[in-house]
């Protein structure tokens, strides 16, 4: 796709009206996601419920876009907050040979454990479910991936000529650090941040669907799928929706990233 | 001004092979006075970018000292390394490659000014200007980026970018060895003149012996880390001591007359 | 080699001690009370901190940390709150069926991947390669326990082909040996396939694109050079290739596995760790959880060690760290 002489890619723009919808789709739509309207449970898909109604009779497309506006949330906040992790951390231990020792292994360490494990276990001996603490929690062990990516991109660019020639000029370390080195990570990380994002939403729709994460009556995509599959003999399509809505948008993210990757490692 | 004596020096080698560590200097002396521009001579591997990398502090002997105006180098670095660091300068082999690639011109130009806290920030661009007419630059490359130049333009800007901090001492790492034959002509005389006007004490490293007769006041020889002959051009180029020497001049001489 | 092997080992072992560390001081660091959670409300705060001084949980956390240790190498990581047994009885019973779910999943997500990669470089670039590429990229951005959930939709409650939960039929004790084994392969069918699914898109798309990165290579040029045909190369030289790459995936897919045999134990009603781990996680079972934990990774460092020493049994270059 072309805009102004510059390409777009089709993931993007498919990426961006996800992002509309799910922002301003719920404004159009006059369910509300959370109130219970008993005399319309279980409505199978139709002109008016598009998505059907579940138990309690709530619209599922009313509750999948807001669910949907919850899982982006938790998957934007959680990757910031890794990129703020992991980029200084990654910098650090690839930068001063001294501390990478230390640095590099509990890297190490925090990717032996499986991270949903992880997640799952300190969610659930925290007990506190609150949409922050989810954030907080995902971001706690993801981080891990950034930093050694920008780690390792670090140790090879520091060898290169133009570190050598700007420590020569005799410009300070921050300054280097922070002026040369970073922007010339910037693309490698993109591409990562934007993988992360959609491995966030998947390990969040896990975490709600266990029942620790995200909490009813907030829906989540995660926990509407769980609502459903207790009753997927009267409702297949409860438990089917927010699945399809996980997969498209995923899959896109997915698919931008790619975009990125060929973009910046290709010459 | 710059004096070397008895320099060693050993690297660890990190792949697994029979030899735990090799020489990369064996007792090298020599001194350079200011004003004057050392020729070094040598293969890759000779020792050469060892003796570079000492001489900007970026590392240490293992024995012998290096002394810059009588200090010791060591010293300097390690209680005024910010004032080294305006004294002696240098520029490199691949000029685009040193060049920070997601920065313009203009930036990259800008950055050796703001360490000079004597200079004003409004006058950065009249500064830089002034350097652009000096090496025969145009202005538009400013907007650009290292990779968008010629390797003669960015090695222009390199130059520029170590001659704005004043240094007294600049160190040449085969700054011609990436460019075509015309612009490394061009690229010499720039440095040539750049040396008269600034009075700079220059080490000039390269593999190309045919460069220095019109280049270098003194030059000397290095092979597998010893420095093996030493002197004025017309020393060395007249007189070869050492087998190595004879068989280079005679090579080099042959080429000139072709 | 030797050498080699003993680094990675010391290394490993090292990852385990800051395992140890880990697991157990980020679970015991979170706030919340075991014994407010199992503490029955009738009766006195007293009893709640007999509870309390029963479990431990009243000393130091230092001295908690050094009781854990000292109960693994006495071989029963402590007593489970819930039902006052060993951990490690509890774990016998769970962690085989967990490995009758996760090593048949392995096994048949690698031939599959495999074939899959295999049949799309035969055919690269062609229209069969497209559609292979797209719907492994489907794949991936399935999130497992919805695969899980469309086929016990379809295959047990629309077709009622196939059971949906548990690991074996309540009659199944009565039945000749074939027939028991049959219901115990109809029950694993469904957790396997959908652990399979969810992890085909990334070991296919490896496989795939380390084969085409062979295929660039000079000695397959070579090969073509001499007359060999597309089908040849890649059967005979090319795949020899991807050996090593495979044991690699496999050594990296195992926390990806593990972690997904969690949530598929939940849906199926599998009697593993996975569920074990999520029911002692909502009852603050901390012994339970932290050994769970503990176990899981463990897995994983051995698996990546396993997979390292292989790949450096093939590949001797590895060793050296040339590669």
């Amino acid at each position: 796709m072309q805009l102004k002489g510059k390409n777009i890619p089709v993931s993007f723009v498919l990426l961006l009206i996800l992002l509309i919808s799910l922002i301003a789709g719920p404004l159009l739509i006059d369910y509300d996601p959370v109130t219970h309207d008993l005399g319309n449970s279980y409505h199978a898909p139709n002109t008016g419920h598009l998505m059907g109604t579940d138990k309690f009779g709530r619209d599922v497309l009313a509750r999948v876009l807001y669910g949907g506006r919850i899982s982006i949330w938790v998957a934007l906040l959680s990757v910031s907050l890794s990129l703020l992790i992991g980029i200084p951390y990654g910098l650090l231990s690839g930068f001063f040979d001294r501390f990478d020792l230390v640095l590099n292994n509990v890297i190490n360490v925090f990717m032996a454990i499986p991270q949903f494990l992880l997640i799952l276990s300190v969610a659930a001996v925290l007990g506190k479910s609150s949409v922050l603490w989810i954030v907080l929690i995902i971001a706690l062990f993801s981080w891990m991936d950034i930093a050694r990516l920008v780690r390792n991109q670090t140790l090879a660019l520091k060898h290169k000529d133009f570190i050598l020639a700007e420590t020569v000029i005799g410009i300070s370390k921050m300054r280097l650090l922070f002026k040369h080195l970073l922007p010339n990570l910037m693309g490698p990380v993109a591409v990562s941040a934007t993988l992360l994002f959609g491995n966030v939403i998947l390990v969040e729709s896990a975490l709600s669907f266990v029942g620790l994460g995200v909490q009813p009556p907030t829906p989540s995509w995660g926990n509407i799928i769980n609502e459903g599959r207790q009753v997927l003999i009267d409702g297949w399509w409860i438990s089917v929706f927010p699945g399809v809505a996980i997969v498209v948008s995923v899959l896109l993210i997915n698919l931008f990233g790619e975009y990125l990757q060929e973009r910046f490692f290709k010459y | 001004m710059v004096r070397l004596e008895k320099i060693s020096k050993k690297f660890k080698n990190n792949h697994a092979g029979p030899e735990r560590s090799f020489t990369a200097l064996q007792d090298v002396s020599f001194d350079i006075q200011s004003g004057e521009i050392f020729g070094l001579i040598g293969s890759s591997g000779s020792g050469k970018s060892t003796i570079g990398k000492l001489l900007l502090g970026l590392i240490s002997p293992d024995s012998g000292s290096v002394y810059y105006q009588n200090q010791s180098l060591d010293d300097v670095i390690q209680n005024r390394k910010g004032w080294y660091r305006g004294q002696c300068q240098a520029i490199f082999q691949d000029p685009k490659a040193s060049l920070s690639p997601k920065m313009t011109i203009r930036e990259l130009l800008r950055e050796p000014l703001s360490l000079m806290p004597e200079i004003d920030s409004i006058d950065y661009e009249k500064h830089i200007l002034n350097w652009l007419k000096k090496v025969k630059l145009d202005p538009a490359v400013l907007d650009r980026f290292p990779r968008q130049l010629s390797g003669g333009e960015a090695q222009r800007v390199c130059i520029v970018r170590a001659l704005m901090r004043k240094p007294e001492f600049l160190i040449c790492d085969e700054p011609t060895s990436g460019l075509d034959v015309s612009t490394e002509w061009e690229i010499i005389n720039l440095i040539r003149q750049m040396q008269t006007q600034h009075n700079l004490c220059v080490l000039f490293m390269t593999h190309n012996l045919y460069l220095l007769p019109a280049l270098a006041d003194k030059i000397g020889i290095m092979h597998h880390g010893e420095m093996i002959e030493s002197g004025t051009v017309n020393q060395v180029f007249r007189n070869p001591t050492k087998p190595f020497t004879k068989e280079l001049v005679k090579n080099t001489l042959l080429n000139r007359n072709l | 080699m030797i050498e080699y092997a003993l680094k990675r080992i010391v290394s490993g072992l090292l990852l385990v001690a800051g395992l140890m560390i880990v697991t157990f001081f980020l679970v015991r660091l979170s706030p919340g009370n075991p014994a407010a959670i199992a503490f029955d409300p009738t009766r006195s705060v007293d009893a709640m901190s007999r509870l309390e001084n029963a479990w431990g949980l009243d000393k130091p956390l230092l001295v908690q940390f050094g009781a854990w240790i000292s109960s693994i190498f006495h071989g029963d990581f402590g007593v489970s709150y819930a039902n006052h047994r060993t951990v490690v009885s509890i774990l016998k019973e769970t962690v085989p069926n967990t490995l009758a779910l996760t090593l048949p999943a392995l096994f048949f997500q690698l031939l599959f991947g495999i074939a899959l990669g295999v049949m799309q470089i035969l055919n690269v670039n062609s229209w069969i390669d497209r559609l292979t590429s797209i719907s492994t990229l489907v794949l991936y951005a399935v999130p497992s326990f919805w695969i899980g959930i469309l086929l016990i939709m379809l295959f047990s409650q629309k077709l009622g082909w196939l059971p949906s939960s548990q690991m074996i039929s309540f009659t199944a004790n009565d039945l000749p040996f074939w027939s028991q084994m049959g219901d115990r392969i109809a029950h694993a069918f469904l957790p396997v396939s959908t652990m399979v699914l969810a992890s085909l898109g990334i070991t296919s798309r490896y496989i795939r694109n380390g084969l085409a990165g062979i295929m660039d290579q000079t000695f397959i040029m070579a090969a073509r050079a001499q007359g060999f045909g597309h089908k040849e190369i890649v059967m005979r030289h090319a795949l020899k290739n991807t050996l090593v790459p495979v044991i690699t995936i496999t050594g990296q897919h195992i926390p990806a596995l593990i972690s997904s045999s969690v949530i598929i134990e939940l849906v199926f009603s599998w009697p593993g760790m996975g569920r074990l781990m999520i029911n002692s996680a909502f009852a603050r079972d901390y012994p339970v959880i932290i050994a769970c934990t503990f176990l899981m990774s463990l897995f994983v460092v051995l698996g990546t060690l396993i997979a390292d020493l292989i790949s450096a049994m093939v590949d001797p270059r590895i060793q050296t760290g040339r590669i």
